[in-house]
Formats: C-alpha cells, sequence, structure tokens
C-alpha cells in the first residue's frame, strides 16, 4: 500500500478528516483513531516518523485537554474538593476525543507528507482540479517551512547581535515578533516575485494546455481499495446517523 | 544576423523618481558567441538582463524604450511560448529556482508548459543532467543539494528548453569549485552548439570565456574588449 496511488490517499484523507469533524461520540472516535493509525502504517509512514510529528503538538495537545477537563461541566463530578466538583466525566472525555481528533487529523498530514507532492499535483489535475489551481496550493505549501526558516533566521541574527530573548519580559517579546513579522513577510513577498519570474521565464501559463512528464495510474489494487474505502464510509456513516 | 539584439534600451524605475538607470544602450551577441557584461553593482546589469529576455516590462514594471530582438524578431511581438523557448535565464539565487521536490520534476517543469510529448521530454532531461555532469542526480530531492549543485540543476532547468540564447545573471558567484569548472565546461559546450551567451560577470577569473566585454556604467555601455 506504500506505493497506492495518491488519489485513494486522497480519499482515505477524506473519510479520516470528515469522520474526525462528524463523530462526536468517543467510541466512534476511539475506532477512528485505530482506522487512521492502521492507514497510517500500512501507507508506509512508520512509528518513528508519527512520534516525531506528534512530540511537536504535544504541548498545545496537552493544553486542550487541561481547558476541557477545567471548563467542561458535564456528566458525573469524578474529584470533589471541599463540596466542589473540579472534574467532570464529560470533561474528561470531550478532552479525550479532542486529542484523539487532533491524532487522527497528524496521521491524514503524515501520509500526505510522505507522498511526492508532484504525485499529488497530477493525481488533482487528473480528478479534474485545475492545474494552476493545484500548483498554487503545492507552491504554498512549499512555501511555509521557508516562512518560518526566515523568522528563525531573523531571531538568530538579533540573539547575535546581543538581545537575550530569554531575559526578555513577556509583552516586551510579543512587541520584538510583531516587528520581526514585516520584514519576514516582506522577505517572502520578494521570494514569490522572483519565483514568479522565473516560472514565466520557463514558459509557464505561455500555453493553455501542458503536458505531464510523470503519470499517475490507478492499478487494479487501487481500485480494489478504492471501492473498500468507499463501501467503510458509506456503512461508516450512515450507522453513525442511524444508530450513533 | 545578430541572435540577441538590444537597441536604444533606456530604463528608469518609477520609484526612483524616473531617474535613468540605463540610457540609450546597444548590446548585441551573434550565434556561438559569449559576451560578458561587467560593471560595479547596481548599475542595472541585472535590469538590462531582465530586459533583454523580455522580463522587464512583462513581469516588472518600470519605463522602458528601445527595441530587443531574438534572431531579427522583435522581442515586443512574439509569445510567451516562443520567448520561453528561444531564452533561457540563469539567475544568480539558486533557491528562488528550484520549486519542485525532485531534480526530475524541475527540469519537466519547462518542456511540459511548452506542451512536448514525454519521450522528447526524457530525451532532453536526459541531456541536461549529462551537460551539468549530474545524471545520477535525477531522483534526488532538491531540498538535499548544496548550493552549487542546486545552481547546476538550475542550469539544467534552462538547458531543457533548449533555448537559442542563454542570459547568465552571475551565474558563477555563489558556486564552490568544482561546479564553477562544470558551468564553465558547460558554456564552451553550449558556444560550440551554435547558442549565444550574455553573461552578467565580474570577475576576471572568467573573462577567458568570452568574445567580447561590455561595461556598463553611469547607464552607458561600452565595449571594452573585442
Amino acid at each position: 500500500m506504500k506505493r497506492a496511488d495518491p488519489r485513494v490517499k486522497l480519499l482515505w484523507v477524506l473519510l479520516c478528516t470528515t469522520g474526525a469533524l462528524v463523530f462526536f461520540r468517543p467510541m466512534w472516535m476511539l475506532g477512528l483513531t485505530l482506522f487512521s493509525l492502521g492507514g497510517t502504517l500500512l501507507f508506509g509512514v512508520t512509528l518513528q516518523a508519527l512520534g516525531r510529528r506528534l512530540r511537536g503538538f504535544l504541548p498545545l495537545a496537552l493544553v486542550i485537554l487541561a481547558l476541557h477537563i477545567l471548563f467542561v461541566r458535564a456528566g458525573n463530578p469524578l474529584v470533589i474538593i471541599r463540596g466542589y466538583p473540579v472534574l467532570y466525566s464529560g470533561g474528561v472525555m470531550r478532552g479525550a476525543t479532542t486529542l484523539l481528533r487532533f491524532f487522527v487529523i497528524l496521521c491524514s498530514a503524515a501520509v500526505m507528507a510522505r507522498e511526492n507532492t508532484r504525485r499529488v499535483l497530477t493525481a488533482l489535475t487528473k480528478l479534474g482540479i485545475s492545474y494552476l489551481f493545484s500548483f498554487m496550493l503545492m507552491i504554498a505549501l512549499r512555501f511555509i517551512p521557508s516562512f518560518s526558516t526566515s523568522f528563525s533566521d531573523a531571531l538568530i541574527a538579533l540573539q547575535l547581535r546581543g538581545v537575550e530573548l530569554k531575559k526578555i519580559p513577556f509583552g516586551q517579546k510579543i512587541r520584538l515578533y510583531k516587528d520581526l513579522v514585516l520584514p519576514v513577510v516582506a522577505d517572502a513577498v520578494v521570494k514569490s516575485k522572483e519565483l514568479a519570474i522565473v516560472m514565466e521565464a520557463r514558459g509557464f501559463g505561455a500555453l493553455p494546455t501542458r503536458t505531464s512528464y510523470l503519470d499517475v495510474r490507478m492499478t487494479f489494487a487501487d481500485w480494489v481499495l478504492t471501492c473498500i474505502l468507499f463501501s467503510l464510509g458509506l456503512l461508516s456513516f450512515g450507522f453513525y446517523y442511524l444508530f450513533g | 544576423m545578430n541572435a540577441l539584439e538590444g537597441r536604444q534600451i533606456s530604463f528608469s524605475y518609477p520609484r526612483h523618481g524616473g531617474q535613468a538607470l540605463l540610457t540609450n544602450v546597444n548590446v548585441y551577441v551573434r550565434r556561438g558567441e559569449c559576451v560578458i557584461l561587467r560593471g560595479p553593482s547596481g548599475v542595472g546589469k541585472s535590469t538590462l538582463c531582465h530586459i533583454l529576455a523580455g522580463i522587464i516590462p512583462r513581469s516588472i514594471s518600470g519605463q522602458v524604450s528601445g527595441e530587443v530582438f531574438f534572431f531579427g524578431e522583435n522581442l515586443r511581438f512574439l509569445s510567451l511560448a516562443r520567448v520561453a523557448e528561444t531564452v533561457g535565464v540563469l539567475f544568480q539565487n539558486p533557491d528562488s529556482q528550484l520549486f519542485f521536490p525532485t531534480v526530475e520534476d524541475e527540469l519537466a517543469f519547462g518542456p511540459e508548459n511548452l506542451c512536448l510529448p514525454r519521450p522528447e521530454m526524457d530525451k532532453r532531461i536526459n541531456e541536461a543532467l549529462a551537460m551539468v555532469h549530474m545524471e545520477e542526480y535525477r531522483l534526488v530531492e532538491t531540498e538535499t543539494l548544496s548550493l552549487g549543485e542546486r545552481q547546476r540543476i538550475a542550469l539544467a532547468a534552462v538547458l531543457s528548453l533548449q533555448p537559442r540564447i542563454l542570459i547568465l545573471d552571475e551565474a558563477f558567484s555563489q558556486l564552490d569549485s568544482q561546479s564553477v569548472s562544470v558551468v564553465r565546461d558547460t558554456i564552451r559546450a553550449q558556444k560550440e552548439l551554435g547558442r549565444a551567451i550574455f553573461m552578467v560577470e565580474n570577475s576576471e577569473e572568467h573573462v577567458d570565456l568570452a568574445d567580447r566585454i561590455y561595461e556598463l556604467q553611469d547607464g552607458q555601455v561600452r565595449e571594452v574588449i573585442s
């Protein structure tokens, strides 16, 4: 399944992310999480790679969990301190469901990040999505890391000039970041302009159509997988609305 | 007939209060000839390259007058497709010239835009990679390449369009010694193939590549060595 057609992976991502948005019951979310994890591993993402991706989101996930536990007052009280209930079963369940939702979305991102963007681009074009739109999407996704690199470069440059970020009070730090945003955005604009010039110099948009060197073809296994995913999607969403 | 010719080119950026950067500049490059343009920083060397490649005024705005001819045809009346297959431009910064995940994708982009069939694209990719001695890098991710290797791939991407005119804007400035030697060999090979080469280069190290040298100063171009 590692070499599955990008369209199959896109369908799987669509099912997982739609489920993550639709399912609110914890058991359904747990089922979706196991389905996502299984798919992620079958599509060739290693547990280590997934772990690395999760580690970055761990602080945010913990904050979300804490907020749910503290502020959702539904279900039975689980912990009562001096007659005041501080922890409810509903809060814990809601927090856990939200964490699983995050996990499912990260699994989808991990699978798509492992796929060659050119294959995705060709697959999207074959699905009837305009090449221009798909290409713009691809370029935008490639720009995000370069944007964060520019920002961290600017921070390093500041520190090399003697500014100790750790010692600056929070308010001043926020002002500093605000001042850095403008040059970083300006740098991104310059880069995008250079990119547009290079693309045009290589004939981008010169003709109303274009050919594609890379071709993606659905194999028999891809069709089987697509049918399985479609059936699974229809069944699970149908069941959820009828009996969930 | 000259391969590339700029006649009476004048240019000024509106934001500079209309002050002329180039005034009545005349340059030409013959088939199979390499011409170097040199001059101090900020005199308008890159601007002249952009005008000769048609990037100004198509993509960058500014007040430009004069005419540019490719093999006797006025650039003003050529379609973007004709311009792209006639003139190839290599810029200074390799990072802004590569935008696909792998080397192969990068080299296929130009021929795809010109609607070439797949076997022809395959042939061109092979030839371009061989030209910059990077055949084994075909499926490598561009992000893993060194700066010099990226510039060689950017050059290969330009060569995959098989342009009859090459404009190189300080193409050597960020290269390591091995890449410099490869790019020099490529320029010589392109000259032998009859391509016209116009390059901005200030280093004395590459003067031997040139058949003629232009110097740009105070908005004027003069031929210093023939």
